[in-house]
């Protein structure tokens, strides 16, 4: 589990340009999950007809 | 130099009107204290010394001739350091953001303060772009508990916490995304309003999370924050958010009848996450007593999905936060603040399906919130589910895990105002959260206002300014 943490956030770094230190890397390997579960635990069933709270006008100046 | 200062902006704005104070020695008091008090309490980044006093000549002179622009004419009030104003530069508290950002300008919420004769005293210490902690190495004010200077006084806007409880200021400005008026004005003893979104226009204020920013009065009572709402609030066209709804006379609005009033006690989460101390609750079911004693009907409910409210609140400030610094944190990464850029991050950890769905959650939530709105006028919680913690306690990874009474607010977009309810046997503040409909604040200041009719909790003074003010 910690060593599937460790790829993503070096994946997720990688993505997005980010170089860190190492003790950064431990600190947002051993934190991931904890916001990965966070992130799963919104996905609820009974959301399933929401559609998102954001708004867009065309016409707006 | 008067050698007590008023504690309220009423009680000053009385004094003034009685000629018995005039703005420039309550400006000249409130610069000498900051002068003695500063350096150990970290409230102020920047101190506009000769613009507050030439502001406070303007008022003076307003008031000899005549001229009442209102109950905040000739009021030293504090700014915090990510809204922009003409007299001095805006930092957010930090080494990234352009040091052209802002220059010269008064954002609309300030030009508002200052067109009601305000006196702004200068800007206040603010986590970095209102996230994260202080870093001690970026060279900014470390800001500190006027209670005790090992806690924390909460952020982002901790300077403006401070300096109205500590006294250097009768009030001030602070941004809310999710909690950053409440947690300060909890931590500090006073009271702190986060507005429903869009009620007050937020362009000329550093972005942090876009659609859950909101610009709040921070003062010591309900009246003040009041007065204060009712020149800062309505639209602006320059705020893609700015609502366009009526603005009440708030202060009218206080009448200190709480009579019938029904009052929602979400016990789950709220109050029994293992978090939450002894003290906390005790101090919160203390004030539900003064107030149903007043008349208020109070019932206990519950806010479905708390925790996931607060997660989504969390997952959309720091994505819609990391939009507006990605370029920077690729380039600048070590110009940001330790803290700053370990929270910040986040946004690059999660999905466009997570955000968008956060959104989903958000549409729910808030539709959940206005069906049990139906049935209560207004919520009451702790703020916090503790007194301050130390400082050397805190990390943006505690934070993540920790339960947030205030970031569900944020997401559902309601106004919630901090109110000072007691201490801890160990001397630092207590404070309840009181929450209404959307733009429904004169409810919240309402019931705030009665209850600290019945209270002095928000006019006790941490022992930093006794020991200066002897």
């Amino acid at each position: 589990m910690a060593s599937d943490a460790n790829a993503a956030v070096k994946m997720l770094l990688e993505t997005a340009n980010l170089t860190v230190s190492e003790e950064e890397f431990a600190i947002f390997t051993e934190s991931y999950p904890i916001l990965r579960s966070q992130a799963d635990g919104l996905y609820l069933p009974h959301l399933d007809p929401e559609a998102p709270a954001v708004s867009f006008d065309p016409a707006a100046e | 130099m008067p050698q007590e200062l008023p504690l309220t902006v009423k009680d000053a704005a009385a004094a003034l009107r009685a000629g018995s104070l005039s703005s420039v020695q309550l400006t000249e008091g409130f610069l000498n204290r900051i002068s003695a008090q500063n350096e150990s309490l970290g409230a102020f980044v920047a101190v506009s010394g000769e613009s507050a006093l030439k502001a406070a000549e303007a008022a003076d002179s307003d008031f000899a001739a005549g001229v009442d622009r209102g109950p905040l004419q000739g009021i030293p009030l504090a700014v915090k350091d990510i809204i922009a104003t003409d007299d001095a530069p805006t930092t957010a508290n930090s080494r990234v953001l352009d040091p052209e950002w802002g220059k010269g300008v008064d954002a609309p919420v300030v030009a508002r303060l200052r067109a009601a004769g305000t006196v702004v005293l200068g800007k206040t210490t603010t986590s970095e772009f209102a996230i994260g902690l202080p870093d001690p190495e970026k060279g900014f004010p470390i800001p500190r508990n006027p209670w005790n200077l090992d806690h924390t006084p909460a952020g982002s806007s901790s300077g403006t916490g401070i300096a109205v409880a500590a006294g250097l200021a009768l009030g001030g400005l602070g941004t809310d995304t999710g909690g950053s008026v409440r947690g300060p004005a909890a931590q500090n003893g006073h009271t702190g309003l986060k507005v429903t979104f869009g009620r007050v226009p937020k362009n000329g204020v550093a972005p942090l999370g876009y659609t859950l920013d909101s610009v709040g009065p921070m003062a010591r009572s309900a009246y003040d924050c009041a007065v204060m709402l009712e020149v800062m609030a309505g639209y602006d066209p320059g705020d893609p958010y700015a609502a366009q709804v009526p603005i009440p006379k708030y202060s009218e609005l206080l009448t200190g009848d709480v009579q019938g009033l029904r009052v929602g006690v979400p016990m789950p989460y709220f109050y029994d996450s293992p978090e939450v101390t002894d003290e906390v609750r005790t101090a919160v079911f203390a004030a539900l007593d003064i107030l149903k004693g007043s008349g208020a009907e109070t019932s206990d409910v519950v806010v479905p999905y708390a925790e996931q409210a607060k997660n989504a609140n969390h997952i959309t400030l720091v994505a819609e936060g990391y939009a507006y610094h990605r370029n920077n944190l690729v380039n600048r990464w070590n110009d940001y603040g330790r803290y700053t850029r370990r929270a910040l991050v986040r946004g690059a950890f999660l999905t466009a399906g997570d955000y968008t769905q956060a959104q989903r959650f958000r549409s729910f939530f808030r539709r959940a919130l206005a069906e049990l709105f139906v049935s209560y006028d207004v919520l009451i919680t702790p703020t916090w589910p503790t007194p301050a913690p130390r400082s050397d306690e805190m990390s943006p990874e505690l934070q993540l895990r920790s339960v947030s009474f205030t970031g569900p607010w944020n997401l559902a977009g309601l106004p919630a105002l901090a109110v000072p309810c007691g201490f801890s046997s160990s001397g630092l503040p207590l404070s309840m959260q009181i929450i209404g409909k959307p733009f429904a604040e004169g409810t919240v200041l309402k019931v705030a206002d009665a209850y600290q009719r019945q209270t002095d909790w928000h006019l006790k003074v941490p022992p930093v300014q006794t020991a200066v003010a002897a």
